[in-house]
């Protein structure tokens, strides 16, 4: 009996210190009577306490309030603080090395040049674009001496008089 | 599904149907009610004061986004107690190397009350360190068993082992916090 009563005294004794049951007449004869039984209740009574303090104390307002803000953000930022610090530093080196990389230069080849041409040439039909370089004067080294009505106008009085201007 | 007034207590399986039908004011509500038993939990197995909020938080934020996988049929304090039993285990593995649970002044509770309260917050920390001392199947079982009443067979189901194999953790526990507390 003896057995049967220390068995059923320990098995309870979580429920008694949590308070939700009481020791019978028997049980408590024995507990009085029983050192190990004793030393357990002791024990349990003491676990049943820890961290007691740290409950009452918990800021569970405070809990709730940055539980449901992390839930309402994107999935991507439900990490916690530490975690999304990293991914949000990493999203911006990224960002930066897209906008901020280094700017090189496209390769030179007549093809490439040709693609920049004025894409609105494309529209044209072949009078219109010799119409359209006809127009365009030649370049100034491609134009010969002779061929400016300026300089050929001069009598040679004249051109020595601007060669020497031209010299000092 | 609405959430009922304020004034009544809605039952947990309540407010996980009103937040899953997009509540949040349910949200809040679950994280009130347990979130100060989880702390208590957490600071058993050995986390710091200075880590509570944060472990708290991320138990509380890791059930919403896994609440498919409660089953209506344990507890929801007990599923908890499982996601923090858990985070606290992946964050001792992160640790390894270093001590994860540390018990220093700082943790202990300032004492402010009378001589008795003084000798229970002194013996709860006895217990503390002689529980970090313990295999965290122990260490979890007695903690159940103690703190939040839970039967064997509930212990076994949260736990994922037997309701003998978990009677005897619990004996194992007692034994050894014996030994130590003495």
């Amino acid at each position: 009996m003896s057995g049967t009563i220390h068995e059923q005294l320990q098995d309870r004794m979580p429920e008694v210190a949590r308070g939700s049951a009481t020791w019978d007449a028997a049980e408590q004869a024995h507990l009085e009577a029983c050192t190990d039984c004793r030393a357990e209740w002791e024990l349990i009574r003491a676990a049943v306490g820890v961290g007691e303090r740290v409950e009452r104390e918990f800021d569970a307002v405070g809990a709730a309030r940055a539980v449901t803000e992390r839930l309402r953000q994107p999935r991507a930022l439900h990490r916690r603080p530490a975690v999304r610090t990293l991914v949000v530093l990493a999203a911006a080196a990224a960002i930066a090395f897209v906008f901020f990389r280094p700017v090189v230069p496209m390769p030179s080849t007549p093809a490439a040049a040709e693609a920049r041409l004025l894409p609105e040439l494309d529209s044209l039909n072949v009078a219109e674009l010799t119409l359209l370089a006809d127009a365009i004067e030649p370049p100034l080294a491609e134009t010969p001496l002779g061929a400016d009505p300026a300089l050929t106008d001069l009598d040679t009085t004249q051109l020595t008089r601007v060669l020497r201007s031209l010299e000092g | 599904m609405p959430l009922p007034a304020e004034s009544t207590s809605p039952s947990d399986q309540d407010l996980v149907a009103a937040y899953r039908s997009g509540d949040e004011r349910a949200a809040a509500r679950l994280v009130e009610r347990h979130s100060p038993s989880v702390a208590r939990f957490l600071y058993s197995s050995g986390a710091t004061r200075d880590e509570l909020d944060d472990l708290v938080q991320e138990t509380m934020f890791r059930a919403f986004r896994r609440l498919d996988s409660w089953r209506g049929d344990s507890g929801i304090r007990s599923w908890l107690f499982s996601i923090a039993g858990n985070l606290l285990k992946d964050e001792a593995r992160k640790r390894k190397g270093r001590t994860v649970l540390s018990l220093a002044d700082h943790d202990a509770p300032s004492h402010t009350g009378p001589d008795h309260e003084l000798e229970a917050e002194e013996a709860g920390e006895r217990i503390r360190a002689g529980l970090l001392t313990l295999p965290r199947l122990q260490r979890e079982v007695f903690l159940r068993r103690v703190q939040l009443g839970e039967g064997y067979d509930a212990i076994a189901v949260a736990l994922g082992t037997t309701t003998g194999a978990a009677r005897v953790h619990y004996h194992h526990a007692v034994k050894r916090l014996k030994e130590l507390v003495r």
